[in-house]
């Protein structure tokens, strides 16, 4: 897999699948307000052969649009991505197809997609072994070099305001679209800037697992500490004590497990993610923030707790 | 787009014919006559169950076993009249108390999770410590030849057999409880089932509304009613800032008051909001304490990545505008904290609104923190409660969750 440092190097290519003009006019803000010398977004996969128009800065440029993946040749010198938009039911086959090809990784965006159709994605990329994150993800972020998916915002106020075009020590992961650019607002707001941020989705089974993206942390020399954020089921928070455990990762962590309110439930009830349900014990919020406070992460009890963790990190 | 119970009588209609077993499952309501059932099963030994995704039926009375066809119709007019709504009657299958197996299947990220015990059926509870990944070699073929790729087919990704009866290498399961992946029932291979899941509790009038909203929309619209006469009602953007915002209602010692759980999010149109919240006001202004004691709502979310504030605000200050008069008479103060695309725009016009109409709590932005607002909320109801609130000890504020269903209450379902 792609490390983070080898993101911030060499020039990064962006093929969109489907078609979403604020979002891909927000990636080409970033890299102008990055002060790149041109936009990473260089083909739109939107089943028609032609041109889109979009702003560069005060200019425009001219974005090819292509029938089908196949039509598109690749720059040998470049690293590409793939930002996956369609919809859950057309990811299984249009995310195979894009890892049969020369992408280095990518971000799925759909919500909806089968637990079923993850698991084949996941299965070939043991071989592939590619940076995708998603199913339901708002995308992966490195300041100043990629921006891709709706991470940080859409507007150019909002990525000028956040600063996340300049690059720091602290790495965000979520398995909540939202609350991966509030957690991105928090580091800011204390003072920090960012390594990397990425967003898991908030399926059962993210192709990108947190355990792989812990490593990619421990991997990563500019990364200092990582802000990590989860909820109540699902069992990947264990796999992140077993890291600990195996001295696989070492750097600091500050995690927030979010879900004790389904004890106010007769029943755990289904939230917001598909993941999000505690049927079992050892799923509830509570249970996977006592594991991750006995392996020797610093874990909150409360938001406002986290908060004020963030705050004190040096 | 997540797991949900399949009722007894779909699971064993896809999963009989892989196991090499002819279904004869009968799906019964309380309008199933005692003739129709004559009909369908020559046998006169039967078997009743409620089938609305219940676990430990025999331990609560809701199964009869060696019944006849009109004995199974009394049965579920009993069960009817507790609220009861589905059932799935069989033939009995005669079989000894020793040969009654338990067996669980799970999908997890690498594989299938096997769980197995030769001590099944009604007491494997105080069986536990038996029940092990290892299977007996007989039933190898029958799980992993049959049983897993028909549950793979269907997108069945949880399935517990208890108890399962063992005849050499064949299963023969009596009872099955299985989870479907519901983002797989819009699948081609799914739809000639027309599978519709089991509730997972049973629905206000409001969660029903919602529902149907969300069910027209690409946009992810949720709504769980907790408290009907709780205090704090929220309307949240965002899977994960919902779920935050809710723990820390629950962790500043306020849950007793929380009304509702829900979200919207997945950019939906500033009519998508507004249906959503006239919905959520009309049950607010149902509400017992309306006219007694104050209320707040919490209108928040994290910073959006891609949801523009300025629409959907739009949406919910339409749907306030229009019950502005009740909600002020109902002593409604609202609390917003807000982040992401044109968001000082929307949180300009909210501000305006709220002042206007004398709902104003407070207006924040992204230079908050996330979870303030619960905690402006708390000083609200605090103060208020001081400055002449009837008392709080309302026996009408007990939550709906524990409501009696067939003399179960929900709890004891897991």
């Amino acid at each position: 897999m792609i490390q983070i440092q080898q993101i911030r190097e060499n020039p990064n290519k962006i093929i969109v699948l489907g078609d979403h003009e604020p979002l891909i006019e927000s990636m080409l803000d970033f890299d102008y307000l990055s002060g790149k010398p041109e936009g990473s977004v260089v083909g739109i996969v939107t089943g028609r052969r032609g041109y889109a128009k979009y702003f560069w800065g005060r200019g425009e440029v001219l974005i090819p649009t292509y029938e089908s993946l196949q039509s598109i040749t690749h720059d040998p010198r470049s690293k590409y991505w793939f930002l996956n938009l369609l919809s859950g039911r057309r990811v299984l086959s249009s995310t195979l197809e894009a890892q049969s090809t020369n992408f280095v990784g990518g971000a799925v965006f759909g919500e909806n997609t089968p637990e079923l159709h993850a698991l084949e994605i996941i299965k070939k990329n043991t071989t592939s072994s590619k940076l995708i994150v998603g199913p339901a993800s708002v995308g992966l972020l490195v300041p100043g070099a990629l921006k891709l998916g709706p991470i940080g915002g859409i507007t150019p106020a909002q990525i000028e305001e956040s600063g996340i075009t300049k690059a720091g020590h602290v790495a965000v992961m979520s398995a909540s679209g939202g609350m991966t650019n509030e957690l991105i607002n928090i580091a800011t707001t204390a003072g920090h800037k960012l390594s990397f941020a990425l967003s898991f989705g908030g399926d059962r089974f993210p192709i990108l697992s947190p355990r792989e993206a812990f490593l990619l942390a421990e991997g990563d020399p500019e990364t200092h500490t990582v802000l990590y954020y989860g909820e109540l089921g699902g069992e990947d928070e264990y796999e992140l004590v077993k890291l600990k455990e195996e001295g696989k990762f070492t750097k600091q962590v500050v995690a927030h497990i979010a879900g004790t309110v389904a004890d106010l439930f007769a029943d755990s009830p289904q939230f917001g993610h598909a993941k999000a349900k505690a049927d079992k014990a050892h799923v509830t919020a509570v249970a996977k923030r006592d594991a991750l406070q006995a392996a020797g992460f610093q874990v909150s009890h409360s938001f406002a707790e986290f908060i004020e963790l963030v705050n004190k990190l040096k | 787009m997540s797991r949900v119970k399949l009722y007894e009588v779909d699971a064993k209609r896809l999963l009989f014919p892989a196991l090499n077993i002819p279904f004869h499952a009968y799906s019964a309501t309380s309008a199933t006559k005692a003739a129709e059932l004559a009909k369908a099963f020559p046998e006169e030994n039967l078997v009743v169950k409620i089938d609305q995704g219940v676990k430990k039926r025999g331990k609560q009375g809701l199964v009869k076993v060696n019944v006849t066809p009109r004995e199974v119709v009394s049965a579920i007019s009993e069960w009817s009249k507790a609220g009861w709504k589905h059932f799935i009657v069989e033939p009995v299958v005669e079989h000894a108390t020793v040969a009654e197996h338990y067996l669980a299947l799970e999908r997890t990220r690498d594989n299938w999770r096997v769980s197995y015990s030769e001590h099944g059926g009604v007491e494997i509870e105080s069986a536990w410590d038996t029940v092990a990944d290892k299977i007996p070699d007989d039933l190898r073929s029958a799980i992993y030849d049959r049983l897993i790729p028909a549950l793979e087919k269907y997108h069945i990704v949880f399935l517990e057999m208890n108890p399962v009866v063992i005849r050499g290498s064949n299963l023969f399961p009596l009872d099955m409880a299985a989870e479907i992946d519901s983002a797989a029932l819009g699948l081609a291979e799914l739809m000639p089932y027309n599978i519709i899941p089991v509730q997972d509790h049973a629905h206000e009038p409001s969660e029903v509304a919602v529902a149907a909203l969300d069910a027209s929309t690409p946009a992810s619209l949720k709504f769980r009613l907790i408290n009907p006469n709780g205090r704090i009602w929220m309307f949240l953007s965002g899977g994960g800032a919902s779920l935050v915002l809710a723990d820390e209602v629950a962790d500043q010692g306020m849950g007793d008051e929380l009304a509702n759980y829900g979200e919207y999010s997945g950019a939906p149109t500033d009519d998508d909001v507004y249906a959503y919240t006239k919905v959520i006001l009309f049950q607010i202004l149902k509400s017992k304490i309306v006219n007694h004691k104050s209320i707040a709502i919490i209108v928040a979310g994290g910073v959006a990545n891609f949801t523009d504030v300025k629409k959907t605000f739009s949406g919910l200050i339409r749907a306030l505008d229009e019950m502005k008069e009740n909600l002020t008479v109902a002593k409604v103060k609202i609390f917003v904290r807000r982040g992401g695309p044109n968001e000082a725009a929307g949180l300009a016009a909210m501000e305006k609104f709220l002042k206007e109409s004398d709902l104003y709590g407070s207006v924040h932005g992204h230079e908050i923190p996330l979870t303030k607002v619960v905690t402006e909320v708390k000083e609200y109801l605090g103060r208020s409660l001081s400055q002449g609130d009837s008392s709080t000890g309302d026996p009408s504020n007990a939550r709906v969750g524990t409501a009696k269903l067939g003399g179960v209450s929900p709890k004891e379902f897991k």
